[in-house]
This record gives structure tokens, C-alpha cells and sequence, in this order.
């Protein structure tokens, strides 16, 4: 105890400036703002690359939860679309009030809806291909619901349990629908053949049309399933059918059935009007 | 008057004078006299070490409020206070350890006298113009700025020294 007292008695000046030094600095840097931005400035040779790596590092364990909200938002873009709504009336032609909203906007019906859904389970080198994906019956899930990736078209649904839905992929022969060439504009049918899992042959193309490597594929939106407009592939190579007139292409498909994590599940709101009429069609056939 | 009134007076009124009249003076934009230093420079050596040190972070932040730089003039003067028994001691000729005479004319030569202040003058300053630009940009405009400042201050303490200290003959 006296050691500490008198080892304070001496060294109470050193003490003194060293404590009085201190509340300089603490003055200093809480009043100027300058030297901490000298200081940040001077030091960026070294925090900027070992901020960046950390940053790099740190931002994999939250890709998670960055996918959900781009999941979601990306629902949110793709019902908002234009496609997804049938317009009744503009607003030149159509008498203000029974056709416009409060706003002035111009009414408008929902034919599409979109929800998310993960896939858990896919195959695509078997004869007949299929997907699970995680949401079903209970979510709002109903056989012929269409399917899409955020490249583009992935399948149609076809089996529903509580919690679960069978997706036939576009890798499954009984997959056939209809889908137009732009910018020829022409319809035609896209199947599957066994084998390549990258692409799809869409037959049915008159011979005289104009058509090119690299022109798109889009779904045409006859189907009531598909949305019109969905991208499919592009051509990647056009063949003559030796029989007829008519030209087979091949489809490089725009989404790859290898990587499919997050798919976009569409509902038609009208469907079963739209099927009724159809199967009155038929009918009087 | 006993000793520490003595000091005390001359410690309020060099800051007065420092803060009234010397901050005024903007001698070229960047000549700024720090007179206020020859009562740091006439404290006595003989009291203790934390009190001289007290005594130079109060004048210190003083000057500094009037200046709005929190800090700066005070770490500036306990620094002055740290060097000034070593730089006393290298100056001595004789090398007489533990002198407490306060350096003023009638104790000191002129020449030691000057380099004296020109040193003590030269790393206050150099402290309070690096804390304040605290940068390295323009070096050559800082160092013209410390450089300036130092021989001004000097002069003028000299000066102050000369004519207020009574000159008792001493044989030196």
C-alpha cells in the first residue's frame, strides 16, 4: 500500500499529463470534424480492400433472406404487369365513372395472379419429366396452373396434394402447348423429344415464312394456361420436313431445367368460364 | 504580492492581452503571434510538476475557447511544459542538474536566451498548426505558416522580456 502511494507520489505529474492529454484529444475530436475524415481518408488504401473481403464474406449468409425479398418482389412486378389484366374500357371511349376508378384510372379485371412457390424435387434425363414443388392445395394450388421461372416457361401443373404439387416440366411429351414465333408472329406447337434436355422443337411453321436463328419463342396465350407473351427459347437451328411444307425448329430453351430453385405459379382467374365456352365448342362439333 | 499571486496576474493578463489584442492581429492572412506563452515561459520551475501542468491545460483552453479549437492550444501548452526542464538542461552549459531558475534576462545571455525561445516557440507552434491543419497537403504553405509564426512570437516575447523584467546586475 505505502509502495503504490509513494509510486503515485512520484509519478503523479506523468499522471497529471498524461490524464490531461487525454481530455485534449477527446476535445479535439469531439469538436473537429476534419482530422477524422483526414484520418479516414488517408487509412482507405487499407480498410477499403479488407472492408470489401469482410463484406464479401458476410453478405453469403444473408443471400437467404435477399432472395425471399427479391422473390417477393419480383411477385409484386410480374402482378403488376399489363399483360396480366384485360382492359374493359379506355378512358376516350368510355363514359367517365362507369369505367374509371376514383382516381380516373382506368378499371381494369385481373385474368393473372401469380404466388412462389421452391421446387423440391426434379428430374430431367427420364422419358417423362417431372417437378415437385412445395405448395399445394392448401396455398391456392389447382391442376392446370401454369408455371415460369424468372428465365421463362417451366411447365404446367398437374397433380395437387395438401401441401404439394406435381409440375409436368416442359421435358414430358405429353407437354405440348401452343406458342408463337416473333417477330414471323406465326403459332405453332412445342414438344419435347427424349433425350435433350435443352431444348424443344416447335412444329407446325409454314416453309415460306421468314424465319431466323436466334428469333424468340414466346407462349401465345390461347392456352388459358400461359399468360400470352412468356418467353420459351430461342431458335437455334430451323430444319425442313421432308414430307410437307412445313418447317421444324429447334428451340435452345431459355430456362435451364438444371438450376431451378424459385418458380412463379399462375392462376387463370376466369379459366373455368373460359373452359366452359371451349367445351360448348366441342360440343356442336 | 507573494509568488503565486504574482503568477497568477501574469497568467490572466497575458491571455487577456492574447485574447483581446493578439488574435486580432492577422499580420499577411497567417501571422498570429502566441504571446500568451511568456507566462508559461516565466512559470516557475520550482512548484510541482502536476500543478505546472494544470496550470498549462487551463491557459491552454482558454485560449482556446476564444478560438473555438477545443483542445488544441492546451495539449500544445502541457507539451511546452514537458520540454521546457530538458531543453533547459541540453542548453546548460555547465550542466547543472535540477536548475530552477527561471530562464530571464540578468540569469541568461542574450544568445541562449534566444535560442531558447526560438525552440520552446517552435514546437508549440509546430503542435497547434499540425493539429489544425492536420494534413500534409500544401506542406510547404504549413511550414511557411510555423516558420513565420515562430520568429514573430519569438520577437515579440524577447522584446516583452527586455523591457518589463528589471535587469538586476549580476556578474554572469
Amino acid at each position: 500500500m505505502t509502495n503504490l502511494l509513494d509510486f503515485l507520489k512520484r509519478y503523479f505529474h506523468v499522471l497529471t499529463f498524461v490524464v490531461l492529454q487525454v481530455v485534449c484529444i477527446v476535445l479535439i475530436s469531439k469538436t473537429m470534424n476534419y482530422p477524422g475524415f483526414a484520418i479516414a481518408r488517408a487509412t482507405k488504401v487499407l480498410t477499403t480492400p479488407v472492408n470489401r473481403l469482410c463484406y464479401g464474406v458476410v453478405r453469403h449468409f444473408n443471400f437467404n433472406k435477399e432472395n425471399q425479398y427479391l422473390v417477393q418482389q419480383n411477385l409484386e412486378l410480374m402482378n403488376a404487369q399489363e399483360s396480366n389484366f384485360l382492359i374493359s374500357s379506355d378512358s376516350v371511349t368510355g363514359v367517365e365513372g362507369d369505367y374509371t376508378d376514383t382516381l380516373g384510372r382506368t378499371k381494369r379485371v385481373r385474368l393473372y395472379e401469380y404466388t412462389s412457390a421452391n421446387v423440391i424435387y426434379n428430374t430431367i434425363h427420364k422419358k417423362n419429366n417431372y417437378l415437385m414443388i412445395d405448395k399445394g392445395s392448401e396455398d391456392g394450388i389447382e391442376p392446370d396452373m401454369s408455371v415460369l421461372s424468372a428465365n421463362g416457361v417451366v411447365g404446367v401443373v398437374s397433380d395437387v396434394s395438401k401441401h404439394f404439387a406435381t409440375v409436368i416440366s416442359l421435358l414430358h411429351p405429353d407437354c405440348q402447348i401452343s406458342a408463337k414465333v416473333q417477330p414471323a408472329n406465326q403459332l405453332g406447337t412445342i414438344t419435347w423429344r427424349y433425350g435433350d434436355p435443352t431444348s424443344v422443337y416447335l412444329e407446325d411453321i409454314p416453309e415460306h415464312l421468314n424465319i431466323n436463328e436466334g428469333d424468340s419463342v414466346l407462349t401465345s396465350g390461347y392456352s388459358n394456361i400461359f399468360p400470352s407473351g412468356i418467353l420459351i427459347g430461342t431458335i437455334s437451328e430451323k430444319s425442313k420436313n421432308p414430307t410437307a411444307s412445313f418447317l421444324t425448329l429447334k428451340v435452345q430453351l431459355a430456362t435451364d431445367f438444371n438450376h431451378i430453385n424459385t418458380v412463379y405459379v399462375v392462376r387463370n382467374l376466369y379459366r373455368e368460364e373460359l373452359e366452359t365456352l371451349k367445351s360448348n365448342m366441342k360440343e356442336d362439333e | 504580492m507573494n509568488k503565486s499571486t504574482t503568477n497568477i496576474l501574469r497568467i490572466l493578463l497575458m491571455v487577456g492581452l492574447q485574447v483581446l489584442i493578439f488574435n486580432h492581429i492577422h499580420l499577411f492572412g497567417f501571422l498570429n503571434p502566441n504571446v500568451y506563452l511568456l507566462a508559461l515561459f516565466l512559470l516557475p520551475l520550482d512548484i510541482p510538476k502536476s500543478a505546472q501542468y494544470a496550470i498549462a491545460f487551463a491557459t491552454g483552453l482558454f485560449i482556446d475557447i476564444f478560438q473555438f479549437t477545443y483542445g488544441i492550444h492546451a495539449s500544445a501548452c502541457m507539451i511546452f511544459i514537458l520540454l521546457r526542464p530538458y531543453l533547459m538542461y541540453a542548453l546548460n552549459v555547465n550542466k547543472k542538474k535540477n536548475d530552477t531558475e527561471v530562464p530571464i534576462p540578468g540569469k541568461k545571455d542574450f544568445r541562449w536566451l534566444l535560442l531558447f525561445t526560438l525552440l520552446m516557440t517552435l514546437s508549440h507552434q509546430l503542435i497547434v498548426t499540425m493539429l489544425e491543419v492536420f494534413s500534409f497537403r500544401q506542406f510547404h504553405h504549413t511550414l511557411l505558416v510555423i516558420f513565420a509564426n515562430t520568429l514573430f512570437t519569438t520577437l515579440l516575447i524577447l522584446c516583452m522580456e527586455y523591457i518589463f523584467i528589471p535587469i538586476k546586475k549580476q556578474n554572469l
